[in-house]
C-alpha cells in the first residue's frame, strides 16, 4: 500500500474511534439482539430448511445462528453509511489535493473492511456463547460476506440517497431481506427472494452453522454478489468524488 | 399574543417544517403500505401451524405486524427528529417570549399530531390491503394510535438523551424491530415475557380487531399503562434536556 | 514556507509574472432540479475571466449570484455545462464551508492533506509551523476540527489550501470569522504570495478592500464584468463575454473612482 492509502486508512480508523456512541451501539446491539432472542425463545426444536433438507434444530441454536447475519447486516450497513457521511464532505477536496480515485477507493474499502471485522467479531462472539457452529471457519467467513455485502450497500445507498434516506433504507432492508426472506423456517419462499443481497451468504452461513459440509456454490454466489456490488460501489464513489 | 395562540403557532411551525421535507412525507405515505405488504408476503412463506404463537393466518398477522411496526417506527423517528431539530430553536424561542410550558405543550402536541396522522395512514393502508373486511376498524385504529403514541414518546426520550440522527435512528429502529418481533408471536416467546414489550398490547388490540372484530379490553389497560409510563419518561427526558442546556 | 528554497521558488515564479494560471471562457452552469414542477436555476451564462501569476483578483456579486459556483468550477470540483477552464500548476482551494474531516485534529488534517499534496514529513511539519504561526492557532493543534470555533476552523480551511504553496489560490470568503489581527495577517500573507508570483482569486463582500486587488470582477446575471484597479480605476460597462446585461448600480460609484465605498449594505452580508 502506498503512503497516501495508509495515511487515509489510519485517519479513517481514528475518525471511527472518535464516535464512542456509535462504537458503543455496535458492540451493545449484537449482545441485545442476539442475546435477547437466545435467552427468550422457548426450548423446543423447530423444522428448518438447511441445504435443501428439512431438519429439526433447537430453537436457541437457530435464534443464535439466524440473528447473527441479521445483526451484522444492519450494523455493517450503518458502518458503510457512516463512512460516506464522514468522508463525503471532504473527499473531493482530497482528490483535488492529489489523491487518485484508486487511492481513495482502496482507503475507504480498507476502512470499511476494518469496521465490518469489528461488527462481525462482536456478533460472532455473542453467537458462539449460545451455540457452537458445526463449521466455525466457514460460519465466520459467511458472516463476513453478509457484512461486506451490506457494508458496500450502505456506501452506495448513502451516496445515492443521502443521509436521511440512506439511514432508513439501511435500517429496514436487512430486516426484510435477512429476517423475513432468508428465513430457513419458511416453507414457501417466493423465487425472487433468491435475488436479494444476502441470499447466498446466509445460505452458506446456515450450512456452516448446522452441517459439517461447505457449499461452494453458495460461497461462490456470495462472493460474486459482493464483488458485483463492489464494482457498482466503486463506480458510484468515483463519480461522487470526481474532480477535473 | 395569548398562550394558546403561541402554542398553536409552535405546532404550525413544526408541521410546516415537516411537510417541507419531501423525504419524510414520502416515508409517511409509502412506508405503512410497503411494510404491510412485505410483512404479509414475508410471513406468508411460513407454515400456518407449529412454529408461531399467532391467532389467525400468519399472512394476516404478518400484515398486522407490518402495520404496527410501520406506525411505531415512523412515529418514533418523527419524535426523534422533532427533538433534534427543535433543541436549539427551542432555546431561541424561549428568549423570544415562549414560556417553558408552552414549548413543552407545542412539542408534545406536534408529536401527538404526527403519531395520529401516521396511525390514520397505517389504518387506511391496513383496511385496503388486508384480505377480509375489518369489522372493528375503530378498535384497529385505537391499537395503532396507542402504538404510534408510545413510540412518538419513545422518540422524544431517545431524542433528548441521544440527539443524533444516525445513532438515534439506529437505536430506535432496532428497539422497534425487536419489540415488534416479540409482539408478533414470531419465535413463540412466552406471554409472561412479551407482555413487557411496548408493542405487544397494541399488536394484540389490532389483531383482535382485525381477526375477531372486537375490542381486546384485556389488553387496553396494559397498553395505556405503557403509554403513561412513556409519557412520564419523555417529560422527564425533555425537562432534563431543557435544564441541561440542550447539550446532552 | 520559510527558507532559502522559498526565496528561489518565489524568484522563479515571480519571473513568470503575466503568465495565466487560470482562465475561464464562456462558462455556463445551470442547476437542474430532479423534482417535477420545480424550476432550474441558471447561474453562469458565459462567464469569462483570467488570473495571472502575482495577481490578486477579487470576485464580487450579490448574494446568490453564483460566485461560489464559479469558484468550484475554477477549482475543478464542480462540473460546468459549457465553456472552457484551463489551469496551470498546483491549485489551492479554500471553499466557503470548511470541507474538512470533523473528527480529525488540526495536526492530523495537515498530515492527511500534506500527504495528498505529495509533501514529505519534514515539509508538512514546516508548512504547519509556518501557517499556525502566521494565522495564530498553534495552541489548537491537537484539537478536533468539530471542537474548533468558526474562526479557527476557517484558519485550518485556509491553511489546507496554502500548505503546498500552490501556483493558483482560490479563496471563497476566506476570512469569515477572523478577528481583526488575523484579518490583517491574512492580507499580509496575500501580499507575500503576490510577491512570490502566486495567482490569487478571492471572493469578497467587503468592498473597502477593493484597493487591495489588481482586478475586480463583478458577477451579475451570470456574466462577469472586469475592472482594473489602479491608475485607471474604471469599470468596463460591457461584460467580459460581450453579452449585454443590466448592471448593478451599487457596483459603480457614480461620484468618482477609487473611493473604495461602493457597496450596498446587502453586499457586505455573508452569502
Amino acid at each position: 500500500m502506498n503512503r497516501r492509502v495508509t495515511t487515509a486508512v489510519r485517519m479513517g480508523v481514528r475518525e471511527f474511534r472518535r464516535t464512542p456512541v456509535l462504537l458503543g451501539l455496535l458492540v451493545f446491539l449484537p449482545a441485545y439482539i442476539i442475546g435477547a432472542f437466545v435467552l427468550l425463545v422457548p426450548d423446543v426444536d423447530v423444522p428448518a430448511t438447511i441445504d435443501g433438507t428439512r431438519v429439526a434444530v433447537p430453537m436457541t441454536d437457530f435464534a443464535a445462528a439466524f440473528m447473527t447475519p441479521v445483526t451484522v447486516a444492519i450494523l455493517s450497513g450503518i458502518v458503510g453509511l457512516f463512512l460516506v457521511q464522514t468522508s463525503q464532505a471532504a473527499d473531493d477536496r482530497l482528490r483535488l489535493a492529489g489523491y487518485t480515485a484508486a487511492d481513495l477507493v482502496v482507503s475507504r474499502v480498507g476502512t470499511l473492511g476494518l469496521g465490518i471485522v469489528v461488527v462481525t467479531t462482536a456478533s460472532v462472539l455473542v453467537a458462539v456463547f449460545a451455540f457452537t457452529p458445526e463449521s466455525i471457519v466457514p460460519f465466520v467467513a459467511a458472516t463476513l460476506l453478509v457484512g461486506l455485502t451490506y457494508g458496500i450497500l450502505g456506501v452506495v445507498v448513502g451516496i445515492v440517497l443521502g443521509r436521511l434516506g440512506g439511514v432508513y433504507v439501511m435500517l429496514f432492508s436487512p430486516m426484510v431481506d435477512v429476517l423475513l426472506f432468508q428465513n430457513p423456517l419458511a416453507t414457501d419462499a417466493p423465487e425472487w427472494t433468491t435475488l436479494l443481497p444476502s441470499h447466498y451468504a446466509t445460505n452458506a452461513l446456515f450450512d456452516a452453522a448446522f452441517t459439517s459440509s461447505v457449499n461452494a456454490w453458495d460461497f461462490g454466489g456470495a462472493v460474486v454478489y459482493a464483488a458485483a456490488l463492489l464494482v457498482i460501489g466503486v463506480l458510484i464513489f468515483y463519480q461522487a468524488t470526481d474532480v477535473e | 399574543m395569548s398562550a394558546v395562540h403561541r402554542t398553536l403557532e409552535g405546532i404550525q411551525a413544526s408541521t410546516r417544517s415537516f411537510v417541507r421535507e419531501p423525504f419524510t412525507v414520502v416515508l409517511l405515505v409509502v412506508l405503512p403500505a410497503l411494510s404491510i405488504q412485505i410483512y404479509g408476503v414475508g410471513m406468508g412463506q411460513f407454515p400456518d401451524v407449529g412454529i408461531f404463537a399467532v391467532s389467525g393466518s400468519v399472512a394476516a398477522v404478518g400484515r398486522i405486524t407490518g402495520a404496527v411496526f410501520a406506525t411505531g417506527a415512523l412515529a418514533g423517528v418523527l419524535g426523534l427528529f422533532q427533538m433534534i431539530s427543535a433543541r436549539h430553536a427551542d432555546r431561541r424561542l424561549a428568549i423570544c417570549g415562549f414560556r417553558g410550558v408552552e414549548l413543552v405543550t407545542a412539542r408534545f402536541a406536534t408529536v401527538a399530531v404526527a403519531s395520529a396522522v401516521v396511525s390514520v395512514v397505517a389504518t387506511v393502508s391496513l383496511i385496503v390491503l388486508v384480505d377480509a373486511p375489518i369489522r372493528a376498524p375503530l378498535a384497529a385504529f385505537g391499537g395503532l394510535a396507542i402504538a404510534g403514541a408510545i413510540y412518538g414518546l419513545l422518540g422524544i426520550v431517545v431524542g433528548s438523551v441521544l440527539p443524533r440522527e444516525l445513532e438515534g435512528s439506529l437505536l430506535l429502529v432496532i428497539l422497534a424491530d425487536v419489540d415488534n418481533v416479540f409482539a408478533s408471536g414470531l419465535f413463540g416467546i412466552e406471554d409472561s415475557v412479551t407482555q413487557f414489550a411496548p408493542l405487544a398490547h397494541p399488536h394484540a388490540i389490532v389483531t383482535q380487531a382485525v381477526v375477531e372484530g372486537s375490542l381486546a379490553t384485556d389488553h387496553l389497560t396494559p397498553a395505556l399503562g405503557h403509554l403513561s409510563l412513556f409519557a412520564l419518561l419523555s417529560v422527564a427526558a425533555y425537562t432534563y434536556q431543557l435544564e441541561s442546556g440542550g447539550d446532552a | 514556507m520559510n527558507g532559502t528554497s522559498e526565496v528561489d521558488h518565489a524568484e522563479g515564479t515571480a519571473n513568470r509574472a503575466g503568465e495565466t494560471v487560470v482562465s475561464a471562457n464562456g462558462v455556463e452552469k445551470t442547476y437542474d432540479s430532479v423534482l417535477p414542477f420545480t424550476r432550474s436555476v441558471e447561474v453562469l451564462d458565459g462567464a469569462t475571466l483570467r488570473v495571472e501569476r502575482g495577481q490578486v483578483v477579487g470576485i464580487m456579486g450579490e448574494n446568490g449570484s453564483g460566485k461560489s459556483t464559479l469558484m468550484g468550477i475554477l477549482a475543478g470540483v464542480l462540473d460546468h455545462d459549457a465553456g472552457e477552464v484551463e489551469r496551470t500548476g498546483a491549485v489551492g482551494w479554500c471553499p466557503q464551508e470548511p470541507r474538512l474531516y470533523d473528527r480529525l485534529t488540526v495536526d492530523e488534517t495537515f498530515e492527511l492533506f500534506g500527504t495528498a499534496y505529495g509533501m514529505s514529513d519534514d515539509e508538512i511539519v514546516d508548512a504547519r509551523a509556518w501557517l499556525t504561526d502566521v494565522l495564530d492557532f498553534e495552541r489548537f493543534r491537537d484539537r478536533q476540527i468539530r471542537h474548533l470555533s468558526g474562526g479557527n476552523r476557517q484558519k485550518v480551511n485556509l491553511s489546507v489550501a496554502l500548505m503546498h504553496e500552490p501556483d493558483l489560490l482560490l479563496l471563497d470568503e476566506p476570512y469569515t470569522g477572523f478577528d481583526w489581527e488575523t484579518f490583517l495577517a491574512f492580507w499580509d500573507l496575500t501580499e507575500e504570495l503576490r510577491a512570490r508570483g502566486v495567482g490569487v482569486a478571492i471572493i469578497s463582500h467587503i468592498i473597502n478592500e477593493r484597493d487591495r486587488f489588481d482586478v475586480v470582477y463583478e458577477l451579475h446575471e451570470g456574466h462577469l464584468h472586469r475592472q482594473e484597479i489602479g491608475d485607471d480605476d474604471s469599470l468596463s460597462s460591457e461584460p467580459t463575454d460581450d453579452v449585454a446585461c443590466e448592471r448593478t448600480a451599487s457596483f459603480v460609484d457614480e461620484t468618482g473612482a477609487g473611493s473604495g465605498q461602493r457597496a450596498t449594505a446587502g453586499q457586505e452580508e455573508s452569502e
